[in-house]
């Protein structure tokens, strides 16, 4: 069995022949002068390890180039078409939707069983493979067991009463920058009439803006802050483990997931491995790896069943109505208006 | 006459009537099948028409102008219903005094727009695939200027498509069913439209070579023709026939006469006559005659079974005196030639049949004649009446001189005689009398040898 060949992490490289902007980027299986299969996404190496790892194992004969960047990077890349990969995985739902709802993903013919449960898929172009819950941290060591906030009123209510010790020491994403960040607020929006309020409150605290949810989580363990809104589960559960003072929390009025989906690029130049990997990925075995080794959730996950207030984002193509210019403009000057006061 | 095999036989009419009504089947069935299907792609096409204009007035009110700006807000549910249904890919185009605001710039519809009670509808290709769309125009007031809004929305047609097809495969068992059951009345139709035709058909095989009765079946109107013809024509070759027998009959007896004038004045010749040669002569002629009048008698005969079977007289008559009576009327021919001739009966003189006495009378008669004729001289000849088995046997049974040189089945035609026949005066009519009146009386007649030179003809009568 050979695997994991050699990993290269280059951070802000640009590659000047594909004009993309490569956050990391790690080879499996064989070294070949050019790999079997490239797949192109925005789940963090160290997250989506585990299961490129066993897929390798099996099929050592293949050369493996996983390569991650920012979800706005890779639906830039696919509409330009200037890419070489083979499969694209985002957890941007609703860029990934215009994608497949645009015409530049390529039909996977799985059998109904192959592909999932039929609200994690759009036609055959798009699949879900794994769900995040969206929660929020806290830090640990500054509060106690007591009066944790459990819901969006009660934290309304928990941010009003301790404004004080609060003020510059919640975070939240910068919904300009961040694809994902976007996509959970707007999702926020539409869920509850109680986020407007919300984005208020946390305006008149000076809510720091951030790009992603690993810095937001690091500076909630060093103290730097005390709360951060609309966190990825996988990667707070995960430094959790690690972390001391980090406590995840997923609001019992509702609580969003992400489901990270796979498409197959127009421009695929071997889609038939990439249908095999992502075979691979909704097969029961690579479900069970999803679920055991990297903190997301399986789509069949017990956790769905038992926690009734996790709730997927649907995917369908409502999502593709924040992406409009006009409703997108509209949404950030509100935020804009409710955050910075 | 034409020969029946040299018919060409067409298409029978049951096959003819069954390719016709399955044809009429077959056009109903898939023209039923293609008008259900259009009535089933009107109504979705309707129902899709139904959600695009819901959608698109749920657009229109959610557009605003503040301060001479138009703002939308896309409303996310109408957007995640349009695509819910059926995975359908959605586009749309919202321009403003014909410059484009928001949506896919590059859709391409450059048609007109309805209003908002009558948005226009209608399909158009995109990408690849054909899409239904709703176009609609808005004029909204801004600062007293009217402001021209078009939007036009498109979703693909997973859901019709899907749709139709779900309900055209139910439709095509609905429409193989009805074919079939169609054809299966096509083919009950077909059978009870030809029955009549097949009775009328049967009435007539069925017949014997003699029976000349007219057809009298039941026969539908259109084959009434037909069948008066056929009768027309029976009736006809009836007469003729009869005709003929009447003019073999009366020719038959005024033969007769003269031929007893030349046998008497020959005979008279013949013991008057001393010349040898002469009398050989006279011999030959008298012994010509005798053929002749016996001939012509079996022929009255024949003539006579032949009427009779067209106009049978049945009786009720008891077999053992019928049979004993002709016994006794041909002991004493039996005793001109020597020969035993016994009768021997099982049955009693009650039991009676229901028959024609003269046919059966005929049929004994020659029968009779041929066994004394034919006996070997100094032997015997056995008449037997048995009953077996809800029939009743009469077997005459004589020795013959030359019994191998006998072919049985040889025997029963008109005019042919068994080998054994010198100096016998006959015709070979006897048998084929036998035979036609046993016909007519429903008895079987069998000839057949037994052991010893013995033959045996045995009349078989039902009870």
């Amino acid at each position: 069995m050979r695997c994991l060949v050699y990993s290269l992490l280059v951070i802000c490289l640009a590659s000047a022949a594909q004009a993309l902007t490569i956050e990391a980027e790690r080879h499996y299986g064989t070294t070949k002068p050019q790999p079997d299969l490239q797949i192109l996404s925005s789940a963090d190496i160290e997250v989506f390890e585990p299961v490129l790892s066993a897929y390798a194992r099996s099929n050592s004969s293949l050369h493996i180039r996983y390569v991650t960047t920012s979800t706005a990077e890779i639906y830039d890349a696919v509409v330009s078409s200037e890419h070489n990969y083979d499969l694209i995985l985002s957890s941007a739902m609703d860029l990934q939707m215009k994608l497949a709802n645009d015409g530049f993903a390529l039909p996977v013919i799985l059998s109904d069983r192959e592909a999932g449960p039929s609200w994690s898929h759009w036609q055959d172009k798009l699949f879900g493979f794994s769900l995040e819950p969206i929660g929020m941290v806290i830090s640990k060591s500054h509060f106690p067991e007591r009066n944790i906030p459990n819901n969006r009123r009660s934290l309304i209510s928990f941010l009003r009463a301790n404004q004080a010790e609060l003020t510059g020491k919640v975070a939240t994403y910068d919904v300009s920058q961040s694809g994902a960040g976007f996509l959970f607020a707007t999702q926020d929006a539409r869920q509850s009439d109680s986020f407007w309020r919300l984005a208020e409150v946390m305006g008149s605290l000076k809510t720091k803006t951030y790009c992603c949810s690993g810095q937001m989580l690091d500076a909630v363990n060093r103290g730097e802050l005390l709360l951060a809104y609309n966190v990825i589960g996988s990667y707070a559960e995960k430094r959790s483990q690690h972390l001391a003072n980090l406590r995840v929390i997923y609001p019992q009025d509702y609580t969003h997931m992400l489901l990270r989906t796979a498409l197959v690029p127009r421009e695929a130049h071997a889609p038939e491995r990439a249908r095999d990997f992502l075979k691979f990925l909704l097969s029961k075995r690579g479900q069970a790896f999803i679920e055991e080794n990297t903190g997301m959730l399986s789509l069949t996950s017990e956790l769905l069943i038992e926690n009734r207030h996790f709730r997927p984002i649907r995917l369908d193509t409502g999502l593709l109505v924040y992406l409009d210019r006009l409703k997108q403009d509209r949404f950030l000057d509100e935020w804009k208006e409710a955050l910075v006061q | 006459m034409v020969d029946p095999a040299r018919f060409n036989p067409g298409l029978s009419i049951r096959n003819r009537l069954l390719l016709q009504l399955g044809v009429v089947a077959f056009v109903i069935s898939i023209s039923l099948f293609l008008l259900a299907r259009q009535v089933i792609v009107q109504a979705v096409t309707a129902t899709q028409d139904g959600l695009l204009n819901a959608a698109v007035q749920s657009i229109v009110d959610k557009i605003t102008v503040i301060d001479g700006t138009v703002s939308l807000d896309l409303p996310y549910d109408t957007f995640s219903l349009l695509g819910a249904v059926g995975e359908d890919r959605i586009f749309y185009r919202i321009a403003e005094n014909d410059r484009f605001l928001t949506g896919y710039e590059d859709f391409p519809y450059d048609g007109v727009f309805g209003d908002l009670r009558a948005p226009v509808f209608g399909n158009i290709e995109y990408l690849g695939e054909t899409f239904r769309f709703a176009a609609i125009e808005n004029i909204l007031f801004s600062d007293d200027k009217p402001q021209r809004l078009t939007i036009i929305i498109a979703q693909s047609q997973n859901f019709q498509a899907s749709v139709q097809t779900r309900i055209s495969n139910n439709l095509l068992l609905v429409t193989l069913a009805f074919l079939l059951i169609a054809i299966l009345v096509a083919y009950l139709t077909a059978n009870l439209t030809i029955r009549p035709i097949d009775r009328f058909t049967m009435d007539v095989k069925q017949r014997g070579p003699t029976d000349l009765r007219k057809v009298s079946a039941d026969v539908p109107i259109e084959l009434l023709p037909l069948a008066q013809s056929l009768n027309g024509f029976i009736s006809r070759f009836r007469s003729a026939l009869r005709q003929t027998e009447t003019f073999i009959a009366e020719a038959a007896h005024h033969i007769r006469t003269p031929l007893s004038v030349v046998k008497s004045e020959s005979e008279l010749a013949l013991r008057k006559s001393k010349n040898p040669e002469n009398r050989e002569h006279l011999r030959n002629i008298i012994q010509a005659v005798d053929w002749t009048n016996r001939s012509a008698t079996q022929l009255l005969d024949h003539a006579m079974v032949l009427y009779r079977i067209e106009r049978p007289e049945k009786a009720k008559l008891s077999l053992q005196q019928t049979a004993g009576d002709l016994v006794s009327q041909f002991q004493p021919v039996a005793a001109l030639r020597d020969l035993d001739l016994r009768f021997s009966s099982d049955v009693s003189i009650e039991e009676q049949v229901l028959l024609d006495r003269t046919l059966l009378e005929a049929a004994l008669r020659n029968l009779l004649d041929n066994a004394l004729k034919y006996a070997k001289p100094e032997s015997g000849v056995n008449v037997s009446l048995t009953r077996a088995d809800k029939r009743f046997e009469i077997a005459i049974t004589n020795w013959v001189s030359r019994p191998e040189s006998l072919n049985p089945s040889k025997l029963l035609k008109k005019f042919k005689r068994g080998e054994n026949t010198e100096n016998i005066v006959g015709s070979g009519l006897g048998l084929s009398i036998v035979t036609e009146a046993a016909h007519a009386i429903g008895a079987e007649f069998t000839i057949r040898k037994i052991k010893r030179g013995a033959i045996c003809a045995v009349l078989s009568i039902a009870c």
